[in-house]
């Protein structure tokens, strides 16, 4: 026990455990059987793209530009409205599925039970997307992007995934606008987004999301949640240390207190949840306590990530 | 207000120490304990306004600290046990329970010392809260058994200590100490709970006159008055027969009217006698009991009044014990002399060696030495009785300066163990030796003018006892006195001299010689009780409180110790009207004793645990720190 000076610094991190046994694979293959179920008829990349291009089903208008390609002028339109507008249809093509690891001093608080459930999480969906042909790219960040794992493709690099996951150190604070503009910025093909975090970012986690959207990405927040940090047991005369930035506060934790801050990490959430449906992002919440692969098969279900 | 756990300074001095250490905790609780967390910032935007929390916060310290402090205060007020003075109107009360012999007297609820704890405690539970008092056993000594208090709880206590004992009461030693402790109260008081049967009034009322404006009370207890008692009982052997003995019982009457009394003498259990008496009034009647025998070491007389018992069961017994008889190896140095022989045949625990004065070599094993018309050069190395000692052409132990011719036996000591048993007045002898005397023998016996005939003393730090006379030429022999000389000589110089033993009384000192490697004693009372003694330069002092037959073992050696009832002193149990002439006999005033009287020290700690109560509640409703 340390008497006196600060505060024992918070080392990063290293999951020396290996999350991805034998077991773990299994029940990623009975995930992807399962999600072939829910998903009936489908074919290899035949997800919608966001991106506009040519394909067969229409999506959207937009003004024509000189040099645009006259064959898909809507000439119904001008007829009626004497406006040449570009017709633009939904681009079919494999879809590259990022997923943005939150590697945070925060998620690694206590026993790191955060980031192990969101490594699984991340694996989980990986595992799915490469299962369903898709491209895969993992981004580990926390203030700064850290390690990536590069766009692939196919089910026999899950292993690749696995290992890449198992080797993720945490640290840090987060900064996740920071994290998400020079995310946009490197990647150039865009796809789906799919950041998984404890939301323990009060620098701009709302605009990282923005930063994702207005790249075009489609952005897919998991909220990862520790029922512990919902209801710390503290009491009593404290003094707090920020995991992240060893920031300290001195508090006097009452009963009353505790309850003002189970409703403060509530409206938290909540707050985070309605900003991306306002932004129409989806977002979910997902207790640590649930085992990752129910949580998965019903952000199969409710996420749309499988159609 | 007075002190009386801590002086002023010290308490001050604690108060001060407490109050530091409480204020150093206090500044050490500043530095909270660490916790990390994921994020204060959620814990940041519950606590926002700061400074102001930070004032609530001192606010509620300096209140947990005074809270702290106060609690601190009172405890070491409590510790130093401060109390009112007592005010003027408070009396000083020194209560005497008397727990002599007389007051284990069956006429009382169930016996007088029985009645005396109750009255005593009603008087106790009638004191005033600034009341104070001491409770006092009275027997042949004083016993303080509580200090002068208020606190009833431990006064009640101190009088179920009183124990009862079969000593004889002595009320001067009690009032002795009840002068020491009253002397410069206010309001003193002395109550004696007794029978009146207590020695020492006299003596008492005298000491009692130096305290000024003491007030006496005397609760009497006891009604009865019929009561028989052993008042003596002792027991010898016979000295020319050991092996028998005989008793000497005496029972007196303290009842009011002449009663019939069965007395029986057992030894182990077996009756060795058995009468029916009849006692008068007032009187006593004596009883020898002449030629017993089978008896090993101790006796228990007994009276059972034929009208039933009477009110005082433990004076109808006594106890008495015989000396141990241990055989005694004799040598005779002699040339032959049969009236020597003749009278050591009496006594058949002697074992006697002879030798010639040749061959004499010294004492050996031997217990006594007995020369005849012969005197070593030197002491034996065992005690001596010398016989018609005759010069022998040298040095010798004894210093033999003539003869003395037709001596008579005109000065005897008559009392002296060695001759009070027979009459020498009369003896006829035609010579004797003049033997030298020194500094620290005795003369038993000489002629009249002062020429010694029996000596006893000690040379080269052996005793031994000379007989100036030749037995052969003089009439000795025909005379019970040789025997019961020689055999009372040799007795007296082998240790064995304890022809009967004096009984002792309760509260008696007794002096017992133990073996020299005895380094501890155990003393077992017939009722099984033990008590470990240790004795001082080999031998021990017995004092015993109630009577009965006590064992004794010691290294090697048991003996039987009697104590008995000093019931010519007790046995009269007529309650006394009046004790000390200043005395009022009425009931105490009955008042309601306080819980607290002039303590604070409960009502301090009381408040200390309110105060604790209060801050574990504001704590843990956060209302303080």
């Amino acid at each position: 026990m340390r008497l006196f000076g600060r505060p024992a610094k918070v080392e990063p991190k290293v999951d020396e455990t290996e999350p991805f046994d034998e077991a773990f694979q299994k029940r990623l293959d009975s995930l992807v059987i399962v999600s072939r179920r829910l998903v009936t008829g489908r074919d290899k990349a035949e997800r919608k793209s966001r991106r506009s291009g040519s394909g067969i089903e229409f999506a959207e208008h937009r003004p024509y530009v000189p040099g645009d390609d006259f064959r898909f002028l809507d000439w119904k339109v001008y007829g009626k409205s004497e406006r040449l507008l570009l017709k633009q249809f939904e681009e079919q093509e494999d879809l590259c599925v990022y997923v943005l690891l939150d590697c945070s001093a925060s998620m690694a608080f206590g026993d790191g039970r955060k980031l192990r459930y969101g490594k699984q999480l991340a694996a989980a969906l990986g595992y799915v997307a490469l299962a369903n042909l898709d491209r895969v790219s993992v981004q580990a960040f926390s203030e700064r992007l850290g390690p990536r794992l590069a766009p692939t493709r196919g089910k026999n690099r899950a292993l690749t995934l696995l290992r890449f996951l198992a080797r993720l150190e945490s640290g840090g604070p987060t900064a996740f606008a920071k994290v998400a503009r020079s995310f946009v910025a490197r990647e150039a093909r865009r796809g789906m987004a799919l950041v998984i975090s404890d939301g323990f970012d009060f620098t701009g986690f709302e605009q990282g999301i923005d930063a994702l959207r207005y790249a075009r990405f489609e952005p897919v927040v998991l909220l990862v949640q520790d029922p512990r940090d919902a209801d710390p047991d503290l009491y009593g005369e404290l003094t707090l240390v920020d995991v992240e930035t060893e920031d300290t506060r001195s508090v006097t934790i009452t009963e009353g207190l505790r309850e003002r801050y189970r409703a403060a990490y509530r409206a938290h959430f909540e707050h985070l949840e309605r900003y991306c449906r306002e932004k129409q992002v989806r977002a979910f919440a997902l207790s640590i306590e649930r085992p990752f692969d129910q949580a998965v098969l019903e952000l199969l279900r409710r996420g749309g990530f499988l159609r | 207000m007075r002190l009386f756990g801590l002086t002023p300074f010290a308490l001050t001095l604690a108060l001060l120490g407490f109050g530091a250490a409480v204020v150093a905790l206090y500044l050490l609780k500043q530095r909270p304990r660490k916790v990390v967390v994921p994020t204060v910032q959620l814990w940041e935007s519950l606590l926002g306004k700061r400074d102001a929390a930070a004032l609530f916060t001192r606010l509620r310290r300096l209140w947990s600290l005074l809270i702290a402090l106060a609690i601190v205060a009172l405890i070491l007020f409590g510790i130093a046990d401060i109390r009112r003075d007592a005010p003027s109107t408070s009396r000083n009360l020194v209560v005497l329970v008397d727990a002599s012999a007389s007051m284990a007297a069956r006429d009382g609820e169930p016996t007088r010392l029985d009645t005396a704890k109750e009255r005593a405690r009603t008087l106790l539970e009638g004191l005033g809260p600034a009341d104070r008092a001491m409770v006092v056993q009275v027997d042949a000594q004083a016993t303080a058994l509580s200090p002068l208090s208020d606190d009833v709880v431990s006064l009640r206590r101190a009088l179920e200590d009183v124990r009862q004992t079969d000593l004889a009461g002595d009320l001067e030693p009690a009032a002795r100490l009840a002068v020491d402790v009253l002397a410069g109260q206010t309001k003193p008081e002395l109550v004696l709970v007794s029978d009146g049967n207590l020695a020492g009034i006299e003596r008492a009322e005298q000491l009692l006159k130096s305290v000024p404006e003491l007030s006496i009370r005397y609760l009497r207890v006891g009604k009865e008055t019929r009561n028989l008692a052993i008042t003596s009982f002792s027991v010898r052997r016979y000295p020319l027969d050991k092996t028998h003995h005989e008793s000497i019982v005496t029972v007196t009457s303290f009842a009011p009217q002449d009663e019939r009394v069965r007395l029986t003498v057992r030894a182990s259990g077996a009756l060795l006698y058995d009468e029916t008496l009849l006692v008068p009034k007032g009187e006593s009647v004596t009883r020898t009991l002449t030629n017993l025998a089978g008896a090993d070491d101790a006796l228990e007389a007994r009276i059972e009044p034929l009208r039933g018992p009477d009110v005082l069961a433990s004076d109808d017994r006594a106890f008495a014990t015989l000396p141990p008889r241990a055989r005694t190896r004799v040598l005779t140095v002699t040339e032959g002399n049969r009236y020597l022989e003749a009278a050591l045949l009496l006594d058949e625990y002697l074992e006697v060696d002879e030798v010639t004065p040749r061959a004499y070599k010294g004492a050996g094993d031997h217990d006594v030495v007995i020369f005849d018309r012969f005197v070593p050069e030197h002491m034996p190395s065992a005690p001596a009785l010398f016989l018609g000692p005759k010069p022998q052409g040298g040095p010798t132990a004894l210093t033999l300066q003539g003869e003395v011719l037709r001596p008579f036996f005109d000065k005897i000591q008559r009392e002296h163990p060695l001759v009070r048993l027979g009459a020498w007045a009369d003896v006829n002898a035609a010579r004797a030796m003049r033997i030298a005397t020194h500094e620290g023998d005795t003369v038993v016996a000489a002629t009249g003018d002062n020429k010694p005939l029996i000596i006893e003393g000690t040379r080269e730090a052996v005793p031994f006892v000379a007989l100036a006379v030749d037995v052969r030429e003089s009439d000795l022999p025909l005379r019970a006195a040789w025997p019961l000389f020689l055999l009372g000589a040799i007795d007296r110089l082998s240790g064995d001299n304890q022809t009967s033993v004096e009984r002792s009384e309760a509260g008696q000192v007794v002096l017992v010689s133990l073996p020299e490697d005895a380094r501890e004693a155990e003393i077992v009372s017939d009722s099984g009780e033990r008590e470990r003694l240790r004795p001082r330069a080999g031998s021990l002092r017995i004092v015993r409180d109630r009577a009965g037959l006590y064992a004794l073992t010691a290294a090697d050696m048991s003996a039987r110790l009697a104590v008995n009832v000093p019931a010519l002193r007790e046995g009269e149990l007529a309650p006394k009207a009046r004790v000390l002439s200043d005395a009022e006999t009425e009931a105490p005033t009955q008042q309601h004793a306080s819980l607290i009287g002039q303590r604070f020290w409960p009502l301090l700690l009381l408040l200390a645990l309110i105060v604790l109560a209060l801050e574990w509640l504001t704590y843990h409703r956060r209302w303080t720190q």
